[in-house]
């Protein structure tokens, strides 16, 4: 097998599980299994950066993304007990059709603006395109301020969320 | 046609319409972090197909506020869950009782 069969064989695979495995999120009956495939599309969605050469984003969605934010998802479904809900006929029907008009009305304009010619990964780049090298020196000289403004607001989160949660004294 | 740009906006199609149809919070918590990760993905894309890093540092705030996001939304849900004893959205009707 020759490595670009083998490359594209990769990454449509990979996109198309994270296309189903998005739709079983949406439509899954328990709430538990719908965490777990919300986990494995952001990993699909990691070996996507990663044929994207975006290799430092890749890491940082499996160590903060599927590791951090979903933890905390399955901990508050076990902590609060959610039962499944179940769809009715009619909605499915309905979002169904939504979802093609939205396809149809989304897929129209971005392929008359891009169209065949532009295939993003025959496209030429730099050296330390998406390393943790290039990431930093853009992100700490370029991005300083949003970057402090973003361990602002994190801090603001962590107090109003020791606010809410804290127990009453009195 | 690019199939990466296709998947990007599948996915956020996807987890939009989660957002429409689902009644609970945190169903509807997990069909934000879809349409979160369609956005990434657009991003990423982009990012590759114009040859510069700025969409990528996009995708790393986009990760930081949805940790921050995730966070807020469920102290409130706790709180919520202390007080009516389920997170269905339709019956959170009253949020000056929370705190009592």
């Amino acid at each position: 097998m020759s490595p670009q069969l083998f490359l594209d064989i990769l990454t449509y695979s990979a996109m198309s599980l994270t296309v189903v495995l998005s739709i079983v999120v949406v439509s899954a009956r328990s709430p538990i299994f719908a965490a777990l495939c919300l986990i494995t599309s952001l990993l699909t969605a990691a070996v996507l950066f990663v044929l994207l050469k975006a290799t430092f984003i890749a890491a940082a969605q499996v160590l903060i993304y599927a590791g951090g934010i979903l933890v905390l998802f399955i901990y508050i479904l076990m902590l609060l007990g959610v039962e499944s809900s179940l769809w009715r006929r009619r909605q499915k029907i309905i979002l169904v059709a939504l979802f093609l008009l939205m396809f149809v009305a989304g897929l129209l304009p971005l392929s008359l603006l891009f169209g065949p010619a532009a295939d993003i990964m025959s496209t030429s780049v730099a050296d330390d395109f998406g390393t943790i090298r290039g990431f930093g020196s853009l992100l700490l000289q370029q991005y300083a301020f949003a970057f402090e403004i973003i361990s602002v607001v994190l801090v603001a989160v962590i107090v109003g969320v020791v606010y809410l949660t804290r127990k009453k004294s009195r | 046609m690019n199939f990466f740009l296709v998947t990007g906006m599948v996915v956020f199609l996807i987890g939009a319409l989660g957002i429409l149809f689902r009644k609970d919070a945190i169903s509807l918590f997990m069909c934000i972090e879809v349409v979160l990760n369609g956005v990434n993905i657009t991003l990423v894309s982009f990012s590759r197909l114009w040859g510069n890093m700025h969409g990528q540092i996009m995708v790393f705030f986009v990760i930081a506020i949805a940790a921050a996001e995730a966070a807020i939304g469920f102290a409130l849900m706790l709180q919520i869950f202390k007080h009516n004893k389920n997170i269905q959205l339709s019956d959170i009707t009253d949020l000056r009782e929370l705190r009592d």
